[in-house]
């Protein structure tokens, strides 16, 4: 079957480093890299002014200042204000804490059981590899926008549900990857001998397959964190995720199709947050993978 | 080759049975009551009683499940709650809809992807290069609805260009196919190029150079050819991941399509439309994979003869 991949994908690696050498590597060569150190600082960046939001922003992100509707950028309100002289500036701080939240935790639910599902069907196959790929395929048939739609709509809307729509759909996409890898580690020599030392198999997935399957679980992790910024969002812009008046981007961005022909600004400076968002996760996982793929380096 | 076919046919129907069992699970658990939300505000408890009844609602999951089942290979997927019309009949436009929406961005994504592809591989590692790559990520990056808004604020509310919303002659399409196409432009030109450059170190391409074969003779018969079926895997995909996918570019156009007819359904939990909006796009999905993997299989015998 034809290569198919959801958002983004990974192929598995197919030099095996250690784990602790493996990533110290990545992490000397990305600052050898000018974009991608960029990248990497402005995701730094980002998740400290998330984690600061409180003390960065200069008002209150619900604070209505109704003479001040819909003003554009001054000294007072850097971005301008929206519909309810709500300070557009703090408003995209607080989006960012839960942007980087959807991002963080349904990417990292997701790799969790990702990564566990992907191991016990590449090291064990059988039946439980055949029941898991066709749950793979079966939700791989839909684009993720569309389950976490429906699965929001099972759940209700909300930042929990938010997170664990994203992260359902994110799991195939680990599945595959982390079990691609396992059938390429599994039959090493290093792997062949410690089964014939009689080790456990518990004791070979964790200290043989896992370290070397977890570079490009890395790669995968900052490409989909990205993708599931994006999803959250999406679905806030639709309406059905986070509610109002919840400072979120896409909910933002929502509301501001109301007024943008008359107050641009109100459309423009949320998208602008999203966009830099997620091309600094892209971009930092692109040279993640090209440092990871030899062949690309060469 | 027939082989390949009828084994890769045969692999979609466990996946539709998956999907509609999934399908119909999910929307079994659903909270609330569909008869309750679908009787007018004042009705009786028991015209609520007897509309459940009429519906069917009251039957064991199963029987509920091997019903509609029963009903789907008949090619009937039930009435919709809210109009009483067959889903059918609702899907069929908006099915069209979304199709002329796909099949434009495509034609836009399609040659714009490639020749961002191939030029980038061509002039490999010069600014060029770095400029093209930096856009496609740029593109990847960009929200749709972002997009699809500042477009629509710049050519139709600002210049009055072209139509905001809705679906009528060429014009109309013309800012939703752009929105749409953007995501594809920017993966189509990312994987030429990564394909191109597979290619482009191949020992036959230096042959044909050494040969003194003219340089897009080289490009076209030796290197495309070569680099097509990702290239092709790709393009798939994405027309695949259109016909389902464009919820976001539909609900900024109100374009009358399948995402926004699926989004609609959602939130006036019309169960029947939703089921049949979801089996709709799971077999549109799975067949244009189906004609992928059989068109790459029919370019490459290699794939015929893979397990």
């Amino acid at each position: 079957m034809a290569v198919r991949a959801r958002g983004r994908m990974v192929s598995p690696a197919s030099d095996a480093l250690s784990f602790g050498s493996g990533v110290r590597s990545m992490a000397r060569q990305l600052t050898r890299r000018p974009v991608a150190l960029a990248a990497a600082l402005v995701v730094l960046a980002l998740m400290l002014t998330a984690l600061l939001a409180d003390r960065l922003a200069p008002y209150d992100p619900n604070a209505q200042d109704l003479r001040a509707r819909l003003a554009g950028p001054s000294a007072e309100h850097w971005l301008g204000t929206d519909e309810l002289g709500r300070d557009e500036f703090s408003r995209i701080l607080w989006g960012g804490r839960t942007s980087l939240v959807i991002g963080g935790a349904s990417v990292l639910l997701a790799t969790l059981a990702g990564v566990f599902l992907g191991l016990i069907a590449g090291y064990f196959g059988g039946a439980t590899e055949q029941i898991l790929l066709l749950l793979v395929e079966a939700l791989m048939a839909f684009p993720g926008i569309l389950i976490a739609l429906a699965i929001v709509t099972v759940l209700g809307s909300g930042l929990n549900n938010v997170i664990l729509a994203v992260a359902i759909y994110t799991i195939p996409t680990f599945i595959r990857l982390v079990r691609a890898s396992t059938l390429q580690v599994k039959t090493e020599d290093y792997v062949l001998a410690a089964q014939a030392l009689g080790a456990s198999h518990a004791w070979i997935i964790f200290r043989h397959v896992l370290p070397n399957v977890v570079g490009p679980v890395i790669v995968q992790a900052s490409l989909s964190a990205g993708t599931a910024i994006l999803t959250g969002a999406s679905l806030s812009f639709l309406g059905i995720g986070l509610q109002p008046p919840a400072a979120e981007w896409g909910l933002m961005m929502s509301t501001a199709r109301l007024y943008m022909r008359l107050s641009p600004h109100v459309l423009v400076f949320p998208g602008l947050a999203i966009m830099v968002t997620v091309l600094a996760f892209n971009t930092l996982g692109d040279a993640l993978r090209d440092i990871l793929d030899p062949a690309e380096r060469s | 080759m027939v082989k390949y076919v009828v084994r890769r046919t045969a692999m979609v129907l466990p996946l539709l049975l998956l999907v509609s069992a999934a399908s119909f699970l999910l929307l079994y658990l659903v909270p609330g009551d569909p008869a309750t939300l679908l009787a007018p505000p004042d009705a009786t408890t028991e015209f609520v009683e007897e509309l459940r009844l009429h519906l069917g609602l009251d039957d064991p999951l199963h029987e509920q499940y091997l019903r509609y089942l029963w009903g789907l290979i008949r090619g009937d997927l039930g009435r919709s709650y809210l109009t009483n019309r067959s889903v059918v009949e609702e899907l069929a436009p908006r099915f069209l809809a979304t199709i002329e929406l796909a099949l434009a961005s495509l034609l836009l994504s399609i040659p714009i992807g490639l020749v961002i592809g191939i030029g980038a591989a061509m002039k490999r590692g010069s600014l060029l290069d770095a400029f093209l790559m930096l856009s496609s990520v740029v593109g990847l990056s960009m929200p749709a609805f972002w997009l699809g808004l500042v477009l629509m604020l710049v050519f139709s509310l600002s210049l009055g260009w072209l139509p905001s919303s809705g679906r009528g002659d060429w014009r109309n399409l013309v800012l939703p196919a752009m929105t749409l196409s953007t995501w594809s432009i920017a993966i189509i030109g990312r994987m030429t190029r990564a394909s191109m450059l597979e290619v482009l170190r191949r020992d036959y391409i230096r042959t044909a150079r050494a040969k003194g074969l003219v340089e897009w003779l080289v490009l076209y018969r030796h290197a495309l050819r070569n680099a097509l079926l990702p290239i092709l895997t790709v393009i798939g995909l994405r027309f695949g991941y259109m016909l389902s996918g464009a919820v976001i570019t539909e609900t900024v156009f109100a374009w009358p399509g399948m995402g926004r007819f699926i989004v609609q359904a959602i939130q006036s939990r019309d169960y029947p439309n939703i089921r049949g909006a979801l089996m709709l796009l799971a077999a549109s999905f799975l067949v244009v994979n189906l004609l992928v993997d059989v068109l790459c299989a029919a370019a490459d015998p290699r794939i015929r003869s893979q397990q």
